[in-house]
């Protein structure tokens, strides 16, 4: 009875702070990630131990109602279960400041952190995989103050806060299904940073990008709270939206009512968005780092050897017992020790996974390169790594584009076209901040208003719509010789004359290899067979095959012109009998003016002989990146 | 000079209670991306599918890891530390300096980073005896050169 009485004052004292107004408040929902659905508001957490309240995932009164009633009765699981929400509610409330000091597992992880600033983190795209474009991004907690002096910071030991999908499946199909359908469940981890550089600098050879937040102590006590806070549950983890990013993002809002990072990403996340929000978040971002990736320090170190050094580096990472002797060619230790340490580094790029698995030959050979340098007296220099301000990440240009173009065909009179890309580059678009040898296209639609004759009305069409298209022409150097490809799916308009205006869907495949033009790094020229398959009902079989080679190239004159140009030649095959004369010969090129980040210009030609038939496209249009 | 000494006894003794529960497999980075054997799809799919690093490979829950020592900058945390950076370790050793010379310097309290640096370098041999030297034994080499050639204010 008493009790009772006890539990009726107190949530009548409750009610005095007026908590239905509390329970709006931006931090009460971002603390239980309540988003707004049709029928109110829902949290995304997806696990019922998040909740105080039987209804709180759907009732932010109802939750903070049980919440403040635990806090005040110093019920001290709940406590240590949602130190966060204690943390914001005492100043509210007037309950008293908290030392946690029976929260045992929240202080060994609170000491663990030991966190005084924190920053995002974004690791580029993956060299062997381009279409990790879309790279990934986590939280460090920094045991320096932001501004730290680099004496000061022991990045290595800090800790990375992390938000992934748990994958519980082998099966392509049910993964697939799983990750878009949110299946998955994601959840928070917290790993040593020094993981994540050896995993995606050393093994991966991913650049990793370091955006330090300017947070107070406060914020940064109330952040890790909610880390603790979010570690005890789990969300459904979808691909495109809810995110690795998303809820990276989500944390940083939660120190600050005036944070409005989440608002700034389109609906689905993709991680270089994040970066871009942090950054345009006035006063948050301090300072940007870059941490170089062992193919970046390599390439570094090597850039401005002559012929001779860089054999000596490569003989060295190749056999350093039989070639050590080729060394004292060298006059000074510390030519000596220059070479050594660009051999350590080419060794640990080109042999990366037999050094980290510790089998094979290459250990043994490692292990002899590294006692001959151990060997030379010289110590190696700490290295500043330069990289060009507009090559970070945040610096990229939006990855939705919309595009108006009016154009002219020879045989058929003048058209209009309008174009809508949802991600993320292709070869042409600005590079700063971008993978500079790809292109991934995820849903590309356009459309063309064409002019049949004067007196028929304009015919709107589908020139193409598709869902995915990737290049990969990363250019041969000395360091590396990878195989150049592209994918396509989608369809597409069919620009022969007997199945003119029709959509056929296409899947094409292109394997081959890329050499770089000249001095510029970016001027690329590539090589490649193509095979394509293309469904249409009017084949005669349905189905139509074509094979052949193609040649392309692409200049980049300045950071804002670029020119692309494309021959192809290919054969055809309808599944009918032993037929391939029907062939297709086509010629295009684009120019590219990128005024800025958010606008271009582009003028294209296109030419097809099919059938000894020509025809010719010719457009001006302009893009918008948004 | 005490201190130190203590505190790398208590190392050793932490180290092979780390052998003892980890395992010969340890927690180092090969066994953990190479774990569960990633196929070619799903690393497409995880790179194509906003790049999650799979927590299946890298993930770490947390406080709780097997990989993870309780305490934060204690000497416990060096053989953590050298199984996950033996590569990167071994070459900074070798060229006697390096960031994570600089962090190992940190958690052994060391005031002069430099020296400490040259003095592993010296000791190169004795620390990496072969190609296949083990983190225990890594950290064992590493403890006794910090307890020689580590200065700690103290």
């Amino acid at each position: 009875m008493k009790i009772t009485f006890f539990l009726l004052f107190l949530s009548f004292s409750a009610f005095s702070q007026d908590l239905p107004s509390l329970s709006k408040d931006i931090t009460w929902q971002r603390l239980v990630h309540y988003k707004p659905t049709l029928f109110g508001v829902e949290s995304e957490a997806d696990n019922d131990k998040f909740f105080l309240s039987k209804d709180g995932k759907t009732h932010p009164l109802h939750e903070l109602e049980k919440t403040v009633e635990a806090f005040k009765q110093n019920n001290q699981s709940a406590i240590c279960r949602f130190p966060a929400r204690y943390i914001w509610l005492s100043k509210i409330l007037g309950l008293p400041a908290q030392s946690f000091k029976e929260c045992t597992e929240f202080l060994v992880f609170s000491d663990k952190l030991q966190a005084k600033s924190a920053s995002l983190i974004f690791s580029s795209y993956y060299i062997n995989t381009p279409a990790s474009a879309f790279g990934h991004t986590f939280l460090r907690m920094n045991r320096h103050a932001h501004g730290a002096k680099k004496e000061d910071r022991t990045e290595l030991l800090d800790y990375g806060i992390n938000y992934a999908a748990l994958m519980d499946t082998d099966n392509a199909l049910i993964y697939a299904v799983k990750a878009i359908a949110g299946m998955f469940n994601g959840v928070f981890t917290s790993v040593p940073y020094y993981y994540k550089v050896r995993e995606y600098n050393d093994h991966e050879s991913r650049d990793l990008w370091e955006y330090e937040l300017n947070l107070s102590q406060a914020q940064i006590d109330l952040m890790v709270a909610h880390i603790w806070e979010m570690s005890q549950t789990n969300f459904d983890y979808y691909y495109f939206t809810e995110n690795c990013s998303y809820q990276i993002l989500a944390m940083i809002d939660l120190v600050d009512p005036k944070f409005r990072l989440v608002d700034r990403i389109p609906f689905y996340v993709i991680p270089a968005d994040t970066v871009r929000a942090a950054v345009e978040e006035e006063g948050l971002v301090i300072e940007k780092k870059f941490r170089p990736s062992a193919l970046t320090r390599l390439e570094a170190g090597t850039k401005e050897m002559s012929v001779k050094e860089l054999t000596l580096v490569k003989n060295l990472a190749a056999d350093p017992k039989k070639c050590e002797s080729s060394l004292k060619d060298l006059t000074t230790s510390a030519q000596q020790a220059t070479i050594l340490d660009s051999a350590i580094e080419a060794m640990d790029f080109l042999f990366a996974k037999d050094l980290l698995l510790e089998k094979g030959q290459k250990r043994n050979d490692k292990h002899e390169l590294l006692m001959i340098r151990a060997e030379n007296p010289e110590i190696s220099k700490d290295k500043e790594y330069k990289v060009r301000k507009d090559m970070f990440p945040d610096q990229a240009h939006r990855s939705q584009r919309v595009g108006l173009g009016h154009g002219y065909s020879a045989g058929e009179g003048s058209y209009q076209t309008l174009s809508m890309r949802f991600a993320l580059h292709d070869m042409l678009d600005p590079l700063p901040g971008q993978p500079p040898f790809s292109e991934i296209t995820f849903g590309d639609v356009g459309l063309r208003l064409q002019q049949q004759d004067y007196h028929a009305p304009r015919k709107l069409l589908i020139n193409h719509l598709d869902i995915f298209r990737v290049k990969s022409y990363q250019p041969v150097t000395p360091w590396q010789q990878n195989f150049s490809w592209n994918a396509r799916i989608g369809m597409g308009t069919l620009r022969d004359e007997s199945f003119k205006d029709q959509l056929g869907s296409t899947i094409e495949l292109g394997g081959g290899g890329t050499v770089g033009l000249g001095q510029n790094q970016w001027n690329l020229l590539t090589l490649l067979s193509k095979v394509e398959l293309t469904q249409q009902d009017q084949f005669a079989h349905g189905w139509r095959m074509a094979a052949g080679p193609e040649i392309s190239t692409r200049f980049v004159f300045s950071d804002h012109l670029s020119l692309g140009l494309v021959t192809s030649y290919k054969w055809r095959h309808y599944f009918t009998d032993n037929d391939f004369s029907s062939t297709a010969f086509q010629r295009g090129g684009e120019f590219r003016w990128n005024m800025n980040k958010t606008w271009s210009l582009f003028m294209k030609t296109d030419w097809y002989d099919i059938k000894s038939q020509t025809n010719q496209w010719s457009e001006l249009g302009f893009y918008v990146y948004y | 000079m005490k201190k130190i000494l203590v505190v790398v006894s208590l190392a050793l003794m932490a180290s092979s209670a780390f052998a003892a529960k980890y395992g010969s497999a340890g927690c180092g980075l090969g066994s953990m991306i190479f774990e569960g054997d990633q196929t070619w799809w799903k690393q497409v799919l995880t790179a194509t599918t906003n790049g999650t690093s799979g927590s299946q490979t890298f993930g770490i829950t947390t406080g709780t890891s097997n990989c993870d020592s309780p305490a934060p900058l204690k000497v416990s945390q060096v053989q953590a530390y050298v199984e996950a950076n033996k590569l990167a370790l071994a070459n900074d050793i070798a060229k006697g300096n390096g960031e994570t010379i600089m962090n190992l310097s940190k958690v052994y309290g060391c005031s002069n980073t430099a020296d400490f640096g040259k003095a592993l370098k010296s000791n190169y041999r004795s620390i990496f005896s072969n190609a296949d030297a083990s983190s225990v034994e890594i950290t064992n080499s590493l403890n006794s050169v910090a307890s020689t050639s580590c200065n700690t204010n103290i």
